[in-house]
């Protein structure tokens, strides 16, 4: 007899975005394309997809994500831990939580739901430059101060725009001096960021400022924080670990609007990828995966694999991801922004793990690679 | 869903993880390489606060 647990899928990550309202108007939010709609998820909805979701899987990965996700207000979330325990209780299944938020509307309130919930805190925030690209920086920094104060376990997310590009290094030392774990990501030609190409990067700019970088992290045996673009890239180029946007998210990540509208991805809310609504489907949220959208994005995936597939670096990459050759226009081809970058930087590896001084090494890349 | 639309789509990711040359499991070793969000590094890195105690000593 089967187990409806382990039969396809143990594991599935869904981003939660319960609304896409914002409280801040970023210069390079991709969210700008919805206009930032105020709806808000109604519990319904949130039963819906317990109901549907929690039966089929060991494990279910929830990322409260938005727009700006504590614009649902605490209510909303104390019920739907409440709900989430219970259906732990009904269902076995394990539920795993964080927050992608601003920050700017953290409050003790919401520390204490956090905490409570086993909800690591992830603050968008880039650093000496967030007021390039975000607003009200003076109640981000407060957030920040009043997540160190209560010892909560958090992360920043940084941008980096045209204005931070060449500083990567100091960056780094700026977040290891406050003690702050941090991760960075390239800003991406999309949404209100189409309307401000002046915070564009080049490709060239960014494997070019990742790789001194990560040859700066690599070699810092202070470092007292993870940095998790540099642990990811040391990792994925000894072929560990697997990255969602290297290519693996098809059939263990999913997204859902306050609608309870289904995509693949966070960054793939479009019409032309919605896989159904959590209310019309039967019984069982898989049924998204045999939908027709998710067949034609699944066969363009392949394309797109199927072209890469004698890259020496394939094996790493997997074509990369789908919302970024979707934002460069052809989903049968890898964006080409990432995939520059990823060759830059698996070939800058390579030599790196070739020379490398085993006397003066990252603490933290040490233990990546004892464990290799 | 019917066992046999669940047979039917592990075929169809079992079909395209063999193209991938994808060695995702399912087991949730998972992490997340652009959007943000918090991962859970004890799956692969050493306890944070052990190392900054080492540092110290």
């Amino acid at each position: 007899m089967t187990n409806p647990k382990t039969d396809f899928k143990k594991h599935i990550t869904v981003i939660f975005e319960p609304t896409v309202a914002c409280n801040l108007r970023c210069r390079h939010c991709y969210q700008a394309k919805t206009e930032y709609d105020v709806h808000k998820m109604p519990l319904e909805t949130l039963d819906a997809f317990i109901e549907k979701c929690a039966p089929h899987f060991c494990h279910v990965e929830i990322i409260w994500h938005g727009g700006e996700p504590l614009l649902m207000g605490h209510t909303f979330y104390l019920e739907a831990y409440e709900r989430f325990r219970g259906a732990s209780q009904r269902f076995g299944t394990e539920f795993g939580f964080s927050v992608q938020t601003n920050g700017t509307l953290l409050d003790e309130e919401y520390l204490k739901i956090f905490l409570g919930s086993q909800t690591p805190v992830s603050i968008s925030y880039d650093g000496p430059y967030n007021d390039f690209l975000r607003q009200e920086t003076g109640k981000t920094d407060a957030a920040i101060a009043l997540l160190k104060e209560r010892e909560v376990d958090f992360s920043c997310l940084s941008v980096i725009s045209s204005v931070s590009v060449n500083h990567l290094i100091e960056l780094y030392e700026y977040f290891k001096e406050k003690e702050i774990s941090v991760k960075i990501n390239p800003v991406y030609i999309d949404g209100a960021a189409s309307l401000h190409r002046e915070i564009a990067i080049t490709k060239e700019e960014w494997a070019e400022k990742f790789i001194e970088l990560f040859d700066y992290w690599f070699h810092d045996e202070d470092c007292n924080i993870y940095f998790q673009s540099c642990e990811i890239a040391l990792r994925r180029a000894l072929g560990k670990g697997n990255v969602t946007c290297l290519g693996i998210c098809m059939f263990s990540y999913l997204a859902i609007d306050a609608y309870g509208n289904l995509y693949p991805c966070g960054r793939m809310m479009n019409e032309e990828f919605k896989l159904g609504n959590i209310h019309d489907l039967e019984d069982d949220i898989r049924e998204v995966f045999l939908s027709p959208n998710y067949l034609d994005l699944l066969k363009k995936n392949e394309e797109r694999a199927e072209g890469c597939a004698k890259c020496k670096w394939f094996s790493k990459c997997h074509s990369g991801c789908n919302a970024a050759a979707f934002v460069e226009g052809d989903l049968e081809k890898p964006s080409e922004f990432d995939c520059y970058f990823n060759r830059q930087i698996f070939a800058h590896i390579e030599e790196v793990l070739r020379s490398v001084d085993q006397s003066k090494i990252n603490p933290f890349a040490k233990a990546i690679l004892e464990r290799n | 869903m019917l066992q046999e639309n669940v047979e039917k789509l592990k075929g169809i990711m079992e079909n395209y993880q063999k193209k991938l040359g994808n060695n995702d499991d399912g087991n949730g070793e998972f992490i997340f390489g652009r959007g943000g969000e918090y991962s859970d590094h004890s799956r692969y890195c050493p306890d944070i606060n052990t190392l900054n105690d080492q540092s110290k000593d």
